[in-house]
């Protein structure tokens, strides 16, 4: 059985620089986070963990992307923690299919999600209309406190998220990504 | 969408595996992961019925290669084929960097491999503003070639890849795992190349014209 890849797909020509035509479609824009927005978003999350006590909150965004997630110190020692990117991955497609759940009933706006469960609970309020926030707690903890204190925290975030949104072909900053052509990735499991 | 993460130094793409119901897009997913070592990717996440047909998506994360200190990851997904799934199949989509569409070569299957192509495409526009499917890294796997009546390769590329600029594609029987990272690679490679070049462009542009911010990024910013 041939392996038939189509020749512009060669290695040799994926190091050329693609044509003009290519630059501008690799979706709408992308994510890219600097150590100085990091530590700005990482100072309101651990904030939000201090004020209300919850376990664990991220800042996710609709694509399912983690961009940042922080712990408290007890849940961060616990033997058994859940994968940040799998809690990510799965609120995303909860608060997305929320969203348009409400859509179709008419409401207008981003919904908030709140899920009760025996021992740990977990809320995700919008922080923009792409990006969200993601907090697991437990019974010890009051869900008013977690839903001001993570509205708080979304404030702050989302004053700040135009430095993390980046044109793919505009006038973002002057970014320090490697420039290197990609190779093989995964040939050799072929 | 890619996430460039500075602070850890990762840069993470976002691949969707889609087509028609049964094409056998999670059996995809399902073979990288059994090859794959553990240090190089994470669980399968599967939303499935009881009779294991996917309900909202599979996850798959893998890591790959490490570009000047940077590693990049890909976020692999499945989607639903089924049509009564196309609500989940738009919210999977959102910020895709880049596309498999897993054809199924037999015989009855042709009119539902151009439907779901169609859908694809028009979910892509809706939920992603300013792409289409063709604007996207694309590769086609024609699956299913170990059936004795498939249907010739030439006939499905005549019928599902006749684009300005036709994406590369590959003959799979993804249950034996013949050309199961063959596909993946092809996709990992344009989706890798086109995130560099547009981030010299980038580079080029901020040095022209600093400060400016495109209009269509206002949503996001919002």
């Amino acid at each position: 059985m041939s392996n038939r890849i189509s020749p512009p797909f060669t290695p040799e020509i994926m190091s050329l620089a693609p044509p003009e035509s290519v630059l501008a479609t690799s979706g709408d824009y992308h994510l890219s986070l600097t150590s100085e927005s990091a530590g700005r978003f990482r100072g309101a999350l651990k904030e939000f963990l201090r004020q209300s006590e919850c376990e664990f909150v991220a800042l996710i965004e609709h694509s399912g992307a983690v961009l940042l997630h922080e712990s408290s110190p007890a849940a961060a020692a616990a033997a058994r923690r859940p994968n940040p990117d799998t809690l990510g991955v799965l609120a995303a497609g909860l608060f997305g299919s929320t969203q348009m759940l409400a859509r179709e009933l008419g409401e207008s706006g981003a919904p908030e999600v709140f899920c009760h469960g025996a021992g740990r609970h977990f809320f995700v309020c919008p922080v923009s209309e792409t990006f969200a926030l993601l907090a697991v707690f437990d019974e010890t903890v009051v869900v008013g406190v977690v839903r001001l204190n993570a509205h708080r925290a979304a404030a702050i975030i989302s004053a700040s998220l135009k430095e993390v949104v980046k044109s793919r072909t505009g006038y973002g900053e002057v970014s320090s990504i490697p420039t290197a052509p990609a190779e093989n990735p995964f040939l050799r499991y072929n | 969408m890619a996430l460039v993460n500075h602070e850890t130094r990762e840069v993470q793409f976002k691949i969707v595996y889609t087509g028609p119901a049964l094409s056998g897009k999670t059996t995809n997913l399902q073979h990288i992961h059994g090859r794959l070592g553990e240090h190089e990717r994470g669980d399968l996440l599967s939303m499935a019925t009881s009779t294991d047909r996917t309900v909202f998506f599979d996850y798959l994360p893998i890591d790959s290669v490490l570009i000047n200190g940077y590693e990049t990851r890909f976020q692999l997904y499945s989607v639903p084929g089924q049509a009564a799934y196309n609500a989940t199949r738009q919210l999977v989509l959102r910020g895709v960097d880049g596309v498999v569409f897993v054809a199924d070569s037999g015989p009855d299957e042709l009119e539902n491999n151009v439907e779901a192509l169609r859908v694809v495409d028009e979910n892509i526009a809706r939920n992603n503003p300013g792409s289409r499917l063709d604007d996207l890294p694309l590769v086609f796997q024609y699956n299913k070639r170990d059936l004795p009546d498939a249907v010739a390769m030439e006939h499905l590329n005549l019928l599902l890849n006749q684009r300005s600029r036709p994406a590369p594609f590959f003959d799979a029987i993804a249950s034996q795992g013949v050309n199961v990272f063959a596909t993946l690679n092809a996709v990992a490679q344009d989706t890798i190349g086109r995130f560099h070049a547009a981030e010299a462009a980038n580079a080029a542009a901020a040095q022209a014209s600093p400060g400016h911010v495109e209009p269509h990024l206002a949503a996001v910013h919002a």
